[in-house]
């Protein structure tokens, strides 16, 4: 969204976050820093948790837990609007989304880098969770019997926004929302992320 | 320094650069077992390009600090 100053813009961008998260989380946003041309990071601090950005919750109607980590870069960049106004809009530069177990250990991993040493710059899945598998070859081929490693494979994705991860946590992982309104919010902030 | 609680309460949520600063650091020194100031030398030589960082879990965890890399540089 774009915005006349780095602050509104950040601002915004910030409430957001805020916005998507508060639908299963208790927790408050920062952002690091509204300087433009500068990378910038989200930081949340979930209620009675001393480490940013993990927070816990309750899943499967409250039987289970599940942590999110998340890691997310931002910049602030110069935009140009159509009636020929100078305006600014934050855009992502990384968004990582891990989904760990009660106990920290790691079950999918949501990544996109779209600048960086990665070669892959499009969104990716990981598995970890998956360990090895040996992948079925004709006898014979030198694979045969090697093993491979699904977190370590970049499955490509679409574009995952971190609405997608809070109504995956609601959908598949049973999480109650804390807002009856989750669904018209996350659909808010998708429609925000993609102006 | 103001903490990150009293900040909340206050309704900021722009770090100021010194508590940005502060929580790259603790994070650093949980993850990496070093200062953020030598995480952020050490990243800035080049010391973990040639490491496959996100074959393993130990490495995704410097990939995540060096996600906060933003924090430590937010006083320069």
């Amino acid at each position: 969204m774009a915005a006349s100053a780095p602050e509104e813009a950040v601002d915004a961008f910030i409430a957001r976050v805020q916005a998507a998260l508060d639908g299963v989380f208790l927790l408050t946003v920062f952002g690091s820093g509204n300087r433009v041309a500068r990378s910038h990071t989200v930081v949340f601090y979930q209620v009675g948790q001393s480490q940013p950005n993990i927070a816990r919750l309750r899943t499967h109607g409250g039987v289970g837990e599940l942590l999110l980590e998340l890691a997310y870069i931002y910049a602030v960049v110069p935009s140009y609007h159509a009636a020929g106004r100078h305006t600014v809009k934050v855009e992502p530069s990384h968004c990582q989304y891990k989904i760990l177990d009660f106990d920290g250990n790691e079950i999918v991993i949501y990544d996109w880098a779209p600048c960086g040493p990665s070669p892959v710059r499009t969104p990716q899945l990981h598995v970890p969770a998956a360990g090895s598998i040996v992948l079925g070859q004709r006898a014979g081929s030198p694979l045969a019997q090697q093993r491979t490693l699904l977190g370590s494979l970049h499955l490509p994705t679409g574009t995952i926004v971190l609405e997608d991860i809070v109504e995956l946590f609601i959908r598949e992982f049973q999480v109650v929302p804390r807002r009856s309104d989750w669904d018209a919010v996350l659909a808010a902030g998708r429609a925000a992320s993609a102006d | 320094m103001l903490t990150v609680e009293e900040l909340a309460r206050t309704g900021h949520r722009i770090l100021p650069p010194e508590v940005a600063v502060a929580i790259f650091d603790q994070e650093a020194r949980r993850i990496a077992v070093m200062s953020g100031e030598e995480f952020l030398a050490k990243w800035d030589a080049g010391d973990y390009c040639d490491e496959h960082l996100d074959a393993t879990p130990e490495g995704r965890n410097i990939i995540h600090l060096a996600l906060l890399i933003p924090l430590g540089r937010e006083r320069a």
